[in-house]
């Protein structure tokens, strides 16, 4: 294989439909987790305080529980869409799949997150 | 006594007296602290954007801390004398800010109480439901609902569009991008007002995406069926109610009052990491809420079942 061939194989590649797929699926769980990450660690508060701050009230505990579920989520997004780029054969069966999962992820999210609020 | 921990935590130096608090040292009866906090509160801080704190704002010069009397009314005369001419700190454009210094750096006591940041005029300026205080969230929370839903949207598209890459992004529908822009604007904007509560972030996220849904299917000359409103209500609900959630203006502010007047100055840095993970989740909400409903809208069921059939 020359360079040029290798030139091709690597556009090929780039354009090919399960990569495609996969980098545009993987991308917003790549957001989603940098966004919940953004800002969730500690704030730059002496120890005492930062307890106090961060579940002193329920709305500010509920902030970092969000955070890290949502932080779960676009990792557990980023591997499933990884998952079916190498399981499944064409397209639309690719996204198919990728949405029924994102939904099934958010929903079970969305029921941590109800359940801890109505427990706390 | 079984553990030298206090109340809060804090490790109680036996021999001296005194609380470590890690930064510096609490003597429980001066009731102070017995070193100066190293981080310096500015005007801005508690207005939900970033304390003006030394070594962070660079468009800040604060003034320069004094103990000389003299000098120090000086100070509190210039500073007061730049308020009356420009109003208060945060009222400021950043080119007023870099040509005078900070009417209310370390040399003005008021600016170390939190209560006092708009130089103890409450009434006439801030709290947190104030004006100015609520349009700059608004602004800031609307121009990342905008961008994040007009780029969940996108991203959507060009994950469902067929053939290379650059075929994808031609059959972009520019137009849905742009009506995702706007409704995520306009959700986010309103996100801190209505959603206070998770049920009422969960109907602001249900309410935006049926809009959404609408709109797109009105631009692309498409009916509006209940079975896609619904859907898009329920993705809208779920991506509301779970990623952005409710918004409270001062996180942690009223803890930290409980814990004691002593940490009052650094509320402000609570309250800031605070608002940014609640920036951080409407971005994600925002993206996740077009960007699942564009993946979601586009399910060919048929076709699925007939695969799995097969």
């Amino acid at each position: 294989m020359n360079l040029s061939e290798l030139g091709k194989w690597i556009l090929n590649f780039l354009n090919s439909d399960p990569f495609l797929d996969w980098f545009f699926t993987t991308l917003p769980g790549l957001f989603l987790w940098l966004l919940s990450a953004w800002g969730s660690k500690k704030p730059l508060l002496s120890m005492p305080v930062w307890p106090t701050a961060a579940y002193g009230n329920k709305q500010e505990k509920m902030l970092h529980v969000r955070s890290y579920l949502t932080q779960i989520v676009g990792l557990l997004t980023m591997i499933w869409s990884l998952l079916l780029a190498f399981t499944t054969t064409n397209h639309q069966q690719r996204i198919n799949l990728y949405g029924a999962g994102l939904c099934i992820l958010l929903v079970l999210a969305s029921l941590v997150v109800i359940v801890v609020e109505l427990k706390s | 006594m079984f553990t030298d921990r206090r109340y809060t935590g804090q490790r109680e130096e036996t021999g001296l007296g005194l609380y470590d608090y890690n930064a510096r040292y609490y003597d429980p009866y001066l009731n102070r602290f017995i070193q100066a906090d190293s981080i310096v509160p500015g005007a801005a801080s508690g207005s939900g954007g970033g304390a003006a704190t030394l070594g962070y704002d660079s468009n800040t010069r604060l003034t320069p801390l004094t103990v000389h009397l003299g000098e120090f009314v000086a100070q509190v005369n210039a500073e007061n004398r730049e308020v009356l001419q420009f109003g208060a700190f945060f009222q400021w454009g950043s080119k007023t800010r870099q040509e005078h210094n900070v009417p209310m750096g370390s040399a003005n006591p008021q600016a170390l109480n939190r209560y006092s940041y708009a130089l103890n005029s409450p009434l006439r300026y801030v709290d947190p439901t104030g004006h100015f205080v609520a349009l700059s969230v608004i602004l800031v929370s609307g121009a990342i609902g905008g961008i994040c839903s007009a780029g969940g949207t996108l991203i959507a598209q060009i994950a469902q569009g067929n053939g290379t890459l650059a075929e994808r992004v031609q059959g972009v529908d520019w137009g849905d991008v742009g009506i995702a822009a706007g409704v995520g604007f306009v959700a986010g904007a309103a996100a801190p007002v209505v959603a206070t509560t998770t049920a009422a972030a969960a109907l602001l996220g249900a309410t935006a995406n049926v809009v959404q849904y609408g709109l797109t299917q009105w631009s692309n000359n498409e009916s509006v069926t209940p079975g896609g409103v619904a859907v898009n209500a329920a993705v809208g609900g779920i991506t509301g109610g779970f990623i952005t959630g409710p918004f409270n203006p001062q996180p942690g502010g009223k803890a930290i009052m409980v814990a004691g007047q002593q940490f009052t100055v650094r509320t402000a840095a609570a309250e800031n990491a605070g608002m940014q993970i609640w920036y951080g989740l409407l971005g994600g909400g925002e993206l996740m809420r077009s960007f699942t409903s564009g993946i979601v809208d586009n399910w060919d069921w048929e076709q699925q079942y007939e695969e799995i059939a097969r």
